[in-house]
Order: C-alpha cells, then structure tokens, then sequence
C-alpha cells in the first residue's frame, strides 16, 4: 500500500492533468481580482469587497474534483492498469483507499495554492481584506475537508462506473445539480442571501457595502416558510454541500452559522461514500 | 509434477449467463500452456479471475499453492505477470516511464531492468514517444514488458498476438520461446492462431462452453491428431464409390481432394480408381492440425456466443 501510494504520488505530480488543473486555478484566482483592480481603476469607488474571491476555488471545487477524479481514476479503467496494481499484490480496497488519498491531497494543494494566489493578488492590488486571516485559514480547514468529502463522492461515481467518460460526464452533472441546489436553498433558507449574491466581489456601492456589512456576519437559517422535516432536509444540504459551505464562507466575517454541522457532515460524507465505493468496487467484476 | 495454477470446478455466473461452468486445469511448471477455445468459451473470463479482476462464484483456484482465498494470495499474484485482452499501460506516459512505474509499484531497489526489459522486446529506441503513438504491436510489446518487470515466474498472455504483423508474430513468438527456455518462465497463452500456437505450446488445454473438455501435452496432443493421405484426383465422387467398397474412412474435401484415414494397398486403388476413369494427381501424407484436432474434439459449429463478456 506504502508503495503504491508513492507511486500513485509519483504519477499524480509528474503527469500533465495535475499540471492543467492546477494552471487553470492560478488563472482563475489571479482574474477576478485583476478584473476588480481594473474595474476599480476605471471608475471611482472608494470599498471594494474582494473576500468573495477567496473562495471561489472553493465554490469550482465540485468541478474541478469532477474532472480531475475521472480523468486520474477513470483511466485507469480505460488503460486497464489496475491489473498491474493487483498482480503486484494490491488489493481492490487498497487501490480505492489510494485514489481517494491521491485525488484529495491533489485537490486540497489546488485549494489551498488558489486561496494563496487570491490572497496575494487581493491584498497587492487592495492592500486589506474584510476577513482575519486566522478566520480565513479556519474556513479553509472546513473547505479542505469539504474538498476531500467532494473528492470521495466523485471517486465512489468514478469507481462504480468503471469508466473515464461516463464518469466525467455524471460527476459534472452531478457538480452542476448541486451547485444549482445550493444557490436554491440558500436563497430559500436565507432572507439576505439574495442581496449577499448580487454583491458579489465586484465593487458596490456604500449603501450596499453598509449592508453587507451589517448582515454577512451574523446571517443563517431565516426563513419564516419551512417547518419540520422540509426545514431539516434543506438544512442538511444547506450545511453538507461544499459548494453551500463555499458560498457561506464568502460572505462571513467569523465562522459561519453551524461550522461545525459542516465538518461533521464532510467527514461523515467522506466515510460512507468511501464505504459504499469500497464495498461496491471489491464486488465489481473488472475487465 | 508441481503445478503453478491448479483449479477446482471453477465457475463464474454473469446474470444467468455460465462464463465458467466448473473449469478445472492444472498448470505444469516450466510449461507453455496454450488455452484453446472459441470466443465466449471462457478463457478471458479464467484470466480475469486469475488476476484478481473477478471472484469466481464458486469452486475455487491456486497460485503457486496459495488459494485464492488465502491470504497469501497476493504475495503468489506478484510472482505472475499478464496481458490480458489489452496491454496495460499508461498511455500518456513512454515506454521508459511505464516501466519505471511498475518497478517502484513492486518496490525495486532500482530501474536497471527497464532498459534491458526494452531491448528484450525491441522498443530500446522508442525515446520520449509517448505510448499512445505506438502501433499496436508495439503497445503489446510494452505490454508484456510491463508484465516482466520482476521477473515473473508466471505469463499470462491473452491472445497476445491478435492485430500483429507477421513479423511482430514472429518476434512475440520468439520472445515467448526464450522467456521459457532462458528464464525458466511458465507461460499460460491463449490465441485464435491455432497453427501459432502449435508452435509454442508444450501443453494444452480445451475450452468449451466454460469447462475444459480436455487437457494434454504436446506429445500427446501429436499422437492423437491422427494422420493421413491427402490424394488430388480428378473425380472425388467416383473415387468415394471405391472407397466406399473398400470399406476405408475418407473425408472429401473438394471435388479434387480428399483424406483418407487408413493403410492402404495404393496399387489396388490406383486400379479401382482407373477402372472408374478417374485419375491420380497427388498424393501426400498430411498430419492433422490443432485445428482439426479442436474442431474434432468441440464440434465444428458457429460460434453462438460470439464475444467474451
């Protein structure tokens, strides 16, 4: 297993996928702040909210763990190298337990490198952010975990599928749909989610930024519509999907309302579709 | 004799369809053990299960004396080396970097056999070109020296042969030959060439319908395959009606040829066949092939199950 993480290791940093991924986030977190910085220049703003920007590496992660998971693990069945890592004495659970460990600390370095870029362009080109740095590297946490809970649902698709296309296919449908489902229930659950969004990390206006201001911290669940087992079942995914986490991160200045449902439900997500991945895949038939 | 795969009424069910349906060999060490089947007979499906791809349903197997539901089972699996169906190899990668991956999967102290495993199947020059730009003889040749690294005591090839050139069946056959004599490799192979495999195997084994119908060696295999004359003659029908008088077994096979299977006074039946105005052409003596053996021994009907799963 030791040997085959080292290898899988090996494979993941020297191969171009990593490399594509990881060169597309450094765009990503570079633009927005150097579009704001020129949209800035050219009119006359005087506060401007570029928090959002840190998290919006976050907020792709369920794309970019779709595309990363399925092309790392789905050619493998295509190539059909995972017969080499059973001859050479590994088990099916012991490859599973080492994609998933590849894939995470892949998309967790690509997390972490984005928050870092964003970071340094926000603060050269701004000079100070609206969130402390120990907030944003606790939110992060929460992000790394949600990241590793992404990775293992798009790996649990990738190896029951058995296939690099189909798996890219259904883990992005997959990534859209809960992004989609995000925005619905936060906009449902939250009073003041609508206006959090249209400000964005573009400039806005004082009135605006007072607002924000007053609310993005201290906002949660406000809905004066939803009771019972609707209520809960929206809370579940309000506070389980990262991209619902992603975008309450963006607009808090602390720990956003029920941080630590989030890192429950990200390890408990990681485990059981870990265990149902590994429970599936051992009782696959492989080609 | 020792055995390195030893299988027990092995059998492997997709849905209601019997993929093995109580498959039971032994494999000699230090053989070539040509597997011998149509398609859908099973044999992939064997390989699979051999490699650890699929568990059988029932019966059972050994490597090297491990059952497969041992725990040993995987140490005996990394003493195997196999190209089943497909090479396995990273694509994006070269020929170099899929073995030096494989070496540090196994936990080689070094890559010193990569370049040797490269010239022992002649892709010593293929440099920074990536896998995915081979042709495949090439990737199959990659293949099975992925399949070497760690020198294997055991081969198992799939149809290694199938979309190559004569000259690359040549070189994989010869490959094949001195990995047995040389390094004392046992290999197990299947392949649709019969006539290719004849020239490899020292023992086989019959698939059909997912169990063997029959096992032998080489030897036993050439003593069976029966022997006869081919004779060209001018009227195949008039010489049936000699024969059939003679009481001899013949089989025609065109309207100028035909075998027959038995001593013969030629003399009488160069008469017999002139009193009919039919006339000698040729006459040669003509073993029966592998393939006549095969189609003997399953029949000689269509292949109804035209794809392995």
């Amino acid at each position: 297993m030791i040997r085959l993480l080292r290898t899988e290791f090996a494979r993941c940093f020297t191969g171009k996928l990593f490399w594509l991924v990881v060169l597309f986030n450094v765009v990503l977190a570079s633009s927005f702040n150097v579009l704001t910085y020129a949209t800035t220049k050219s009119g006359d703003f005087s506060n401007v909210f570029t928090d959002k920007t840190l998290y919006i590496g976050l907020i792709s992660m369920g794309l970019t763990a779709a595309v990363f998971v399925a092309f790392h693990a789905g050619s493998e069945f295509d190539e059909g190298t995972i017969r080499n890592k059973l001859i050479a004495g590994n088990t099916k659970t012991g490859i599973y337990i080492c994609d998933l460990a590849v894939c995470s600390a892949a998309l967790i370095i690509i997390q972490y490198l984005y928050f870092f870029i964003a970071y340094a362009f926000s603060y050269i080109l701004f000079g100070a952010l609206h969130h402390s740095f120990s907030v944003m590297m606790q939110l992060q946490l929460i992000g790394a975990l949600g990241t590793v809970a992404v990775t293992a649902f798009m790996l649990m698709i990738t190896m029951i599928v058995r296939s690099r296309t189909i798996a890219v296919t259904v883990c992005m449908i997959a990534a859209i749909v809960f992004f989609i489902a995000c925005v619905a229930i936060i906009n449902e659950l939250e009073e003041h989610s609508m206006e959090l969004l249209d400000a964005g990390p573009e400039i806005i206006s004082a009135e605006k930024y007072a607002v924000l201001d007053k609310y993005s911290y201290v906002y949660g669940v406000d809905s004066e519509n939803l009771f019972g087992t609707e209520l809960a079942v929206k809370e579940f995914f309000y506070d389980s999907l990262l991209q619902s986490q992603a975008l309450r991160f963006s607009d808090e200045r602390s720990l956003p309302y029920h941080w630590e449902f989030m890192v429950i439900y990200n390890i408990a997500i990681t485990l059981v579709t870990t265990l149902i991945g590994v429970v599936s895949f051992r009782r696959l038939d492989l080609k | 004799m020792e055995y390195v795969i030893k299988t027990n009424d092995l059998k492997k069910n997709y849905k209601s369809f019997k993929a093995l349906d109580g498959l039971s060999l032994n494999v000699p060490k230090g053989s070539i053990y040509g597997l011998v089947g149509r398609n859908g007979a099973g044999k992939t499906t064997f390989f699979r299960i051999l490699c650890g791809l699929q568990e059988p349903s029932s019966g059972d197997y050994e490597i090297y004396g491990v059952k497969y539901n041992e725990k040993g089972i995987n140490k005996s699996r990394r003493r195997m080396g196999a190209v089943v169906e497909t090479p396995s190899i990273y694509l994006d990668m070269t020929a170099q970097q899929n073995l030096k991956y494989q070496c540090r999967m196994l936990g080689l102290p070094d890559y010193s056999c990569v370049d040797e495993l490269l010239k022992l199947v002649g892709l010593a020059n293929t440099g920074k070109k990536k896998a995915k730009n081979f042709s495949l003889g090439m990737k199959q040749r990659l293949g099975i020296a992925v399949a070497l690294v760690g020198e294997p005591d055991l081969l198992i090839l799939d149809e290694p042969i199938n979309g190559l050139d004569p000259q690359g069946i040549v070189e994989i056959r010869e490959l094949i030959l001195r990995l047995n004599r040389e390094k004392e490799i046992t290999v197990m192979i299947s392949s649709h060439i019969l006539d290719e495999l004849s020239k490899l195997a020292t023992y086989y084994g019959f698939v059909d319908h997912g169990r063997v119908v029959k096992e032998m060696s080489a030897e036993e295999l050439d003593n069976s395959c029966r022997k006869c004359i081919r004779m060209e003659v001018t009227d195949t029908a008039a010489m049936a009606r000699v024969l059939d008088n003679m009481g001899v077994e013949y089989k025609i096979l065109s309207e100028t040829s035909a075998d027959i299977f038995a001593k013969l006074n030629f003399s009488k039946l160069s008469d017999a066949l002139s009193g009919e105005n039919c006339e000698v052409i040729s006459m040669n003596e003509h073993d029966e092939s592998l393939e006549g053996f095969f189609i003997s021994l399953v029949g000689g009907g269509r292949n109804d199950q035209a794809s392995e799963n």
